[in-house]
């Protein structure tokens, strides 16, 4: 083990190291915030610090080509645990790094998950993503990725079954440019012989309509790497930065019209404003009393009807959930371009909407909390058809904003089994996430690792 | 063109890092992430070789602020052949981005012409150089700079060109850690650079006061290789000789005078740029330094000898000058009246001026007319100054010499008589002189510390006091460092 700044300042790494990050130069300094950690944090050293004759050892190994350090879960098969890759791409400052550690790792304040305080979802991390450790990644939450690419790797108990997550997190910009080399590196992760399923997640991040689109649509990117992913691969969507929608009073005419039944309730909620370090709960409470998911049924049908989707949803006395018509209107195929009815929300009005799913996830989260009893059995009990209904929300809702942008509207549309995770935080940048362990639950399960 | 622009920004609309050249981007990645996001440091200067292409990039960094790990950074970049020692005389065009300003330097690089805009003398460049030095004979082969105020950053492109880096494989920054470091690295040559590095450090920064950076340059690059250690020397004698049997050239002419070469290496060798060893080369370069090692070392010890015998003399003399005139001080009035009939003496052991009060020292402007009127008046036009001044470093000697009075006569003195002095007669006095001055402070523009006596001398002296050497330099021109313990004058 070698301290980061003598990882750093190693005269002579092995230059397959490099080669395999091209075309980085150098080992990357760490933010100029965190010099103090360059001495306190140690990393597996290179080869030459490695007893001779022995190509691992029983924690750490590296890649005997590349020498990059390989989490256990790349190389060691232990028969009884489900094998998941997972790789991650977005553009730039979009928010993967900090979703995939708020995913792994457990957060301090665990009253926004949805499940994660029981013991029946736990995440335990490799402690290095070479360069950085866990810990590092966490901390530089919001910091730019300098490193091409990251190997994370994690093991998650989901009841009595262990599942082995090895995930890549590719930097944003590399899928700008040197497309061929970051496909092929996602390609070659997903694809491992060993591998029993995988799945991709494609981060997105939420912009006011405000706000020019001026990104790139990411939809180009997943579209070149579908063709080559493996049969079996999921894909999902993180729809992250929610936090930064605002609420606003078209949205609330909006509910008016179209949601009559349920609309005080809802503009209620949305009206409270989730503001980190106070006790949420004797502010929340009188609303959380009034949304369940028949409300939520309500809001996903009025949002569904409006943007030009006969998508009824309903719920029979059991709870379970009926879809019916998941077809445009009209047979054609769709039109190039924005494609929107007149009646859906848009604009300030999809904004609103989009601000009001983010406190119906935290509604969520402080119900189950209220619950005498474990999250997990909430969960199972009465949370399912409610975390259902935000599922679809978020769904319809990401159709309506990412169409104008060019996004991945026609893509979730077109396949059912396309999940879009509203991703936010309580309490802004440095906050505490919200639903993150959904993510993890749902991406398992999409990918049919978990039940 | 052989050196082409580039400019990379952060910009997340359009994806972030973007640039004229993404293998750039990744490979300046690591050097953006650590950067600080506001203040004075945030970036700085860079020259690094690229690991996945055979370019090299000249330019700065700095961090952009919006996001922890984003930076901006612009310059040129070439292929490693080429000869980039030029980029430090283009400096105030790297500090700033403008897309004309590095065009234009490109394109004087390509063409080898020199941008004769050189970054100031840092105060401590010699007490860094030294340094550098001092670690290099400890084994240390990169080396640290700390950068405290922007100012600081100037040190590194002179580091860069005179320090005992080969230039051909040295390093320039990039910034790496917070608070704000700048390394210097690269091979260093083979040979132990100097046995005196403060020596050696002050001769070289002479030369830049003196604006004579080309000279500078040369300096620096001899003493990179002098004074060669044979046991220093063994290791890389047998490096060249592996080097030169792995070439296996094809005939044997060719292999002999590798072998040649390798025993026998000539002063400036780059031993560092082993792999381009080429007998033509070698023997070229050789005939052109008109020796080998051997003849070197036989040559550096002759001149010690020689200055050492040279010192031992002057000693002599100046005890039996000093024990003379403090045993027959009549006598000595007398030779001197003797010797130098014109100047009417009135009193030779003091050196009194006449009745006319000396000039305001405060008045700095008028001290040029001022100091003329005073010497004649004093001592008449027909004065011997280079007896005079003679007589007064004797005084000074022997711990005889009056304030600050005579201390403009004596400069006058060593102005006008400069000319018949012999170079260790003239450090002599020099060295007299700015003990004097440090001793007793007093002012004068005849004498500039850092160029700038007179405005803030109170600094200059302090620091001068702290690195223990002060740089002098005459209104003539450049005269030397000065070592303030032992009065040694470096320079020419």
């Amino acid at each position: 083990m070698v301290t980061y700044d003598a990882f750093m300042n190693a005269s002579k790494p092995p230059p397959e190291w490099f080669d395999v990050r091209k075309p980085l130069n150098d080992v990357p300094a760490l933010p100029a915030a965190m010099t103090a950690r360059t001495q306190t944090t140690r990393l597996p050293g290179w080869d030459k610090d490695r007893k001779k004759g022995s190509d691992r050892d029983t924690v750490h190994c590296r890649c005997k080509q590349c020498h990059s350090l390989l989490p256990p879960q790349f190389w060691r098969n232990d028969g009884s645990s489900s094998d998941f890759a997972l790789a991650v791409i977005g553009y730039a400052e979009v928010g993967k790094t900090t979703w995939l550690t708020h995913m792994f790792t457990p957060p301090s304040d665990t009253r926004f998950e949805m499940i994660r305080d029981s013991e029946n979802l736990v995440a335990f991390s490799y402690d290095y993503a070479e360069p950085y450790t866990i810990e590092l990644l966490s901390l530089m939450r919001g910091a730019r990725t300098s490193i091409p690419w990251t190997l994370l790797g994690t093991t998650v108990k989901r009841d009595r079954q262990r599942v082995v997550i090895r995930t890549l997190d590719i930097r944003g910009e590399h899928l700008l440019s040197a497309d061929a080399e970051a496909r092929a590196v996602i390609t070659r992760h997903l694809t491992m012989k060993h591998r029993r399923s995988a799945a991709l997640l494609v981060v997105d991040r939420f912009e006011p309509h405000t706000q020019t689109p001026t990104r790139l649509p990411i939809s180009q990117v997943y579209h070149n790497l579908q063709g080559r992913l493996p049969d079996p691969a999921w894909s999902g969507v993180v729809w992250t930065y929610l936090d930064v929608a605002q609420w606003t009073q078209e949205a609330a005419d909006w509910l008016g019209i179209h949601v009559p039944a349920h609309a005080l309730r809802l503009i209620e909620l949305a009206g409270l404003d989730p503001v980190l370090g106070q006790d949420l709960y004797p502010r929340w409470q009188p609303v959380l009393d009034g949304i369940d998911a028949t409300v939520l049924m309500a809001l996903v049908n009025a949002v569904s009807l409006t943007s030009g989707y006969r998508d009824f949803v309903t719920q029979d006395d059991s709870g379970k959930w009926y879809r019916f018509g998941r077809k445009p209107q009209t047979q054609q195929p769709a039109p190039a371009g924005p494609r929107v009815a007149p009646g859906a929300p848009t604009g300030p009005t999809l904004d609103g909407l989009i601000a009001l799913l983010f406190r119906l996830q935290i509604a969520y989260s402080l119900k189950a909390g209220l619950f005498q009893g474990d999250k997990d059995v909430y969960f199972l009990k009465e949370g399912f058809p409610y975390c259902n209904g935000i599922s679809d929300l978020a769904r319809e809702l990401y159709c309506l904003w990412s169409r104008p942008r060019g996004a991945l509207a026609d893509m979730v549309r077109r396949n059912a089994g396309f999940k879009v995770f509203p991703c936010g935080m309580v309490g802004g940048k440095d906050g505490v996430s919200v639903w993150s362990d959904a993510i993890l639950l749902e991406a398992m399960g999409g990918a049919g690792v978990t039940s | 063109m052989a050196f082409r622009t580039f400019h990379i920004d952060y910009d997340a609309s359009r994806g972030g890092q973007v640039g004229d050249d993404d293998s750039l981007i990744g490979a300046l990645d690591a050097y953006g992430a650590g950067l600080e996001r506001s203040g004075e440091l945030t970036g700085g200067p860079l020259l690094i070789r690229l690991r996945s292409s055979d370019d090299l990039v000249v330019g700065w960094i700095r961090s952009k602020g919006e996001r922890e790990g984003t930076y901006e950074a612009w310059g040129v970049t070439g292929p490693q052949t080429e000869d980039v020692s030029t980029w430090v005389s283009y400096w105030p065009m790297f500090k700033e981005y403008r897309c004309d300003d590095l065009k234009a330097v490109a394109s004087g690089m390509t063409q080898r012409k020199t941008g004769n805009i050189y970054p100031a003398v840092p105060d401590n460049l010699a007490s860094e150089l030294t340094r550098i030095a001092a670690a290099y004979d400890r084994g240390e082969r990169t080396f640290v700079t700390a950068v405290n105020s922007a100012v600081d950053l100037e040190l590194l492109p002179w580091l860069w060109l005179l320090g005992p880096v080969e230039s051909c494989t040295a390093t320039v920054g990039p910034p790496r850690q917070s608070p704000l470091s700048l390394t210097y690295q690269g091979q260093v040559g083979a040979v132990p650079i100097c046995p005196e590095p403060e020596r050696w450090a002050l001769e070289i920064v002479n030369y830049l006061h003196a604006d004579e950076v080309e000279s500078g340059m040369k300096q620096a690059r001899s003493l990179r290789g002098k004074k060669l250690n044979p046991s220093q020397l063994a290791p890389a004698l047998s490096s060249v000789k592996q080097e030169s049997a792995a070439a296996k050239p094809a005939d044997g002419k060719a292999a002999a005078a590798i072998v040649a070469a390798a025993a026998n290496p000539g002063p400036d060798h780059p031993f560092t740029d082993e792999t381009n060893v080429k007998p033509g080369w070698i023997k070229k370069v050789w005939r052109r330094r008109g020796g080998g090692i051997e003849k070197q070392r036989r040559l550096s010890l002759r001149t010690e000898l020689r200055g050492l015998r040279l010192r031992l003399n002057v000693a002599l003399m100046l005890l039996g000058a000093i024990l003379l005139i403090n045993a027959y001080p009549h006598l000595w009035q007398t030779a001197l009246s003797n010797q130098v009939p014109n100047v009417r003496v009135t009193q030779p052991q003091v050196l009194q001026p006449s009745s006319s009060p000396p000039p305001s020292r405060s008045d700095n402007s008028n001290i040029a007319e001022t100091d003329t009127a005073y010497c004649a008046s004093s001592f008449g036009s027909l004065v011997d100054q280079r007896r005079l001044a003679e007589a007064f470093v004797k005084r000074l000697a022997a711990r005889s010499a009056p304030a600050t009075q005579n201390f403009t006569d004596f400069l006058k003195a060593l102005r006008e008589g400069q000319r018949l002095w012999t170079p260790a007669e003239r450090r002599r006095v020099i060295g007299a002189a700015v003990q004097l001055y440090l001793n007793q402070e007093c002012l004068t523009s005849s004498i500039r510390i850092d160029g700038v006596l007179g405005e803030t001398s109170k600094t200059a002296l302090e620091r001068c006091r702290q690195t223990k050497t002060v740089p002098v330099t005459s209104e003539e021109g450049a005269l030397g460092w000065l070592c303030t313990e032992c009065a040694h004058l470096g320079g020419r």
